[in-house]
C-alpha cells in the first residue's frame, strides 16, 4: 500500500526514514485552483487504525452510481419498517398475545434490526476499508437475521408466542438455586 | 504615549473622553489593562511540524496573563505568536466570524477562535486548542481543506438554468421564495459542522458532510435554479447524503447558529417526493 502511494526511490533520506517507521504519505495532489496550501507531501497518519485501512482522500470527489434502491428506497423502507413496528408493539403491550400479531412481530422486528445493523456495517466496515471482514460480517448479519426469524417462527408455532415469551422473560425471578423461572406458572 | 498621557490628564472632559473611547480605543484598552490584577491562564495547543514528520504531534503549553490579553481566543493566539512563539501556525483573517478561517477545536468544541470568549471565571482550567478533528494537518492548527472544497465544488454551488432570462431582465423572486434561503445563505463554510460529524469522520471520502449538504440544499431551495432533478439524482446513492444519521452534532456546533441537520432532512424529504 505504501509503495503504491509514493515512489520510494525518489524520496529524500529523511522521508525514507519516516516511511520505515510506519508513517504514510498521501499521494501528492496535482496543483489545482482550489489548492489552499503548498503541495502536501507530508500527511502523517497512522498506517492502520482501529477503523481499518486509512483511506486517503481521492484526488477528485468520486461520481457515485445513481441507485434509488440503495438511496431513497432503502431509506424509505427503513422508515416504513419503523412505523409498522409501532402498532405491532402497541398491540403486544396493550392487547397482549395474539397469534397474527406475534407472527408479524417475528418478521418485522428482525428486518428492523437487520436494516439498523446494515447501516452500522456501512459506516464502520465498508468494503473499501475492510475488503474481507465487510463480506464476512455482511453474510453473518444475513445468517443471524434468518436464524432469528426462524427462532421467532418456532416460538410462535410450537411455544407460547413472542408476546408471552417476552412477558415471561420480563417477569422471571431468580430462585434459590440460581435458576430463572417464569412468575406466572 | 504622549497622547495617552494627555488623554489621561483630560479624562474628566466628557467630550474628549468620548472621543478617546471611540477614536483611540486601543489606548483605552491598554489603560484599563494596566489597572487589572494579573490573571494567568494556561493554553495547551496542538503542535505538529511537517518539516520533522517523524516527531509525534505534541501539546505545547503557553502561559498568558489574561489581563493583558484581548477577550477572544484568537486574541490569545495572536498574542502568543507575536510575543511568545512565532512558530505557532494558525489561519485567521477577518477576526469577526465572517470568513471562517480560524475554525478550530477549542475546549472540545469546533468553533471559530475569533468569536469564542476565553472563559475568565476558571483561570485554573487549562484551555485546550486542537485543529479541526479528523482532517489532515498541514501544520499546527492548520487543517488541509482541499478535499472539503472539492466536495463543495462537486455539488455545483451556482445558479443553473435551463432557459436564459430575457435580455436585460432579472429573474424575479417573491419574498416567500427568498425567505426559504434564510438560514442557508449565511453559511461561511468553516467546516466546523462537517468535522464534528462522526459519519464524516469515518466516511469523509464518500459522504459529503453537513456543511456541503447545507449548501446543496441552499441551491435546491432556490426558486431561480432549474436543475433540482440533477441535484437530487447526484445524491441518489448510499453515501452522499444517507450517511447522515441525524446525530445533530452539526447543529450543536455551528458557530453561526445555523441548522445543517434540518437542511439535510429537507434534502431527504425532497428525495422521497421526487
Amino acid at each position: 500500500m505504501v509503495a503504491s502511494l509514493v515512489k520510494l526511490t525518489t524520496l529524500p533520506n529523511a522521508r525514507r526514514a519516516a516511511l520505515a517507521t510506519g508513517i504514510r504519505f498521501a499521494r501528492q495532489q496535482p496543483a489545482s485552483p482550489l489548492h489552499t496550501a503548498r503541495p502536501l507531501l507530508f500527511k502523517a497518519t497512522t498506517p492502520k487504525t482501529l477503523f481499518g485501512d486509512n483511506v486517503p482522500n481521492p484526488d477528485a470527489v468520486p461520481q457515485q452510481q445513481v441507485s434509488r434502491t440503495k438511496g431513497t428506497y432503502h431509506w424509505m423502507n427503513e422508515r416504513a419498517v419503523s412505523v409498522l413496528s409501532v402498532p405491532l408493539l402497541a398491540t403486544a403491550f396493550i392487547y397482549g398475545s395474539h397469534p397474527i400479531n406475534d407472527m408479524l412481530l417475528g418478521i418485522v422486528l428482525p428486518i428492523h434490526a437487520y436494516m439498523g445493523f446494515q447501516q452500522v456495517l456501512l459506516d464502520y466496515f465498508e468494503a473499501r476499508r475492510w475488503p474481507v471482514i465487510s463480506r464476512v460480517l455482511k453474510y453473518a448479519l444475513v445468517t443471524i437475521t434468518g436464524l432469528s426469524m426462524f427462532g421467532a417462527w418456532r416460538i410462535n408455532t410450537t411455544d407460547v408466542g413472542l408476546t408471552n415469551y417476552f412477558s415471561r422473560l420480563w417477569n422471571a425471578k431468580k430462585t434459590q438455586a440460581g435458576v430463572y423461572t417464569a412468575d406466572d406458572e | 504615549m504622549a497622547l495617552n498621557a494627555s488623554l489621561r490628564s483630560t479624562w474628566n472632559l466628557s467630550a474628549l473622553r468620548r472621543l478617546a473611547q471611540r477614536g483611540f480605543s486601543t489606548a483605552a484598552v491598554q489603560r484599563m489593562a494596566t489597572e487589572k490584577p494579573p490573571n494567568p491562564k494556561t493554553f495547551k495547543i496542538y503542535r505538529w511540524n511537517p518539516d520533522s514528520p517523524t516527531e509525534e504531534p505534541r501539546m505545547q503549553e503557553y502561559k498568558l496573563d489574561l489581563s493583558q490579553t484581548g477577550p477572544m481566543v484568537l486574541d490569545a493566539l495572536i498574542k502568543i505568536k507575536n510575543e511568545v512563539d512565532p512558530t505557532l501556525t494558525f489561519r485567521r483573517s477577518c477576526r469577526e466570524g465572517i470568513c471562517g478561517s480560524c475554525a478550530m477545536n477549542i475546549d472540545g468544541k469546533n468553533t471559530l477562535a475569533c468569536i469564542t470568549h476565553i472563559p475568565k471565571e476558571e483561570p485554573s482550567k487549562d484551555m485546550l486548542i486542537y485543529p479541526l478533528p479528523h482532517m489532515y494537518v498541514v501544520k499546527d492548527l492548520v487543517p488541509d481543506m482541499t478535499y472539503f472544497y472539492k466536495q463543495y465544488a462537486s455539488i455545483k454551488p451556482w445558479l443553473q438554468r435551463k432557459d436564459a432570462p430575457e435580455a436585460n431582465k432579472e429573474i424575479l423572486q417573491s419574498p416567500e421564495e427568498r425567505k426559504k434561503l434564510d438560514g442557508l445563505y449565511e453559511c461561511i463554510l468553516c467546516a466546523c459542522c462537517s468535522t464534528a460529524c462522526p459519519s464524516y469522520w469515518w466516511n469523509q471520502d464518500v459522504y459529503l458532510g453537513p456543511s456541503v449538504l447545507l449548501q446543496a440544499y441552499r441551491w435546491m431551495a432556490d426558486s431561480r435554479d432549474q436543475h433540482l432533478q440533477e441535484r437530487l439524482s447526484q445524491m441518489e446513492n448510499a453515501f452522499s447524503v444517507y450517511r447522515c444519521h441525524t446525530i445533530m452534532n452539526c447543529t450543536r456546533t455551528c458557530p453561526k447558529h445555523l441548522n445543517p441537520g434540518y437542511a439535510i432532512a429537507q434534502i431527504k424529504l425532497l428525495m422521497t417526493k421526487n
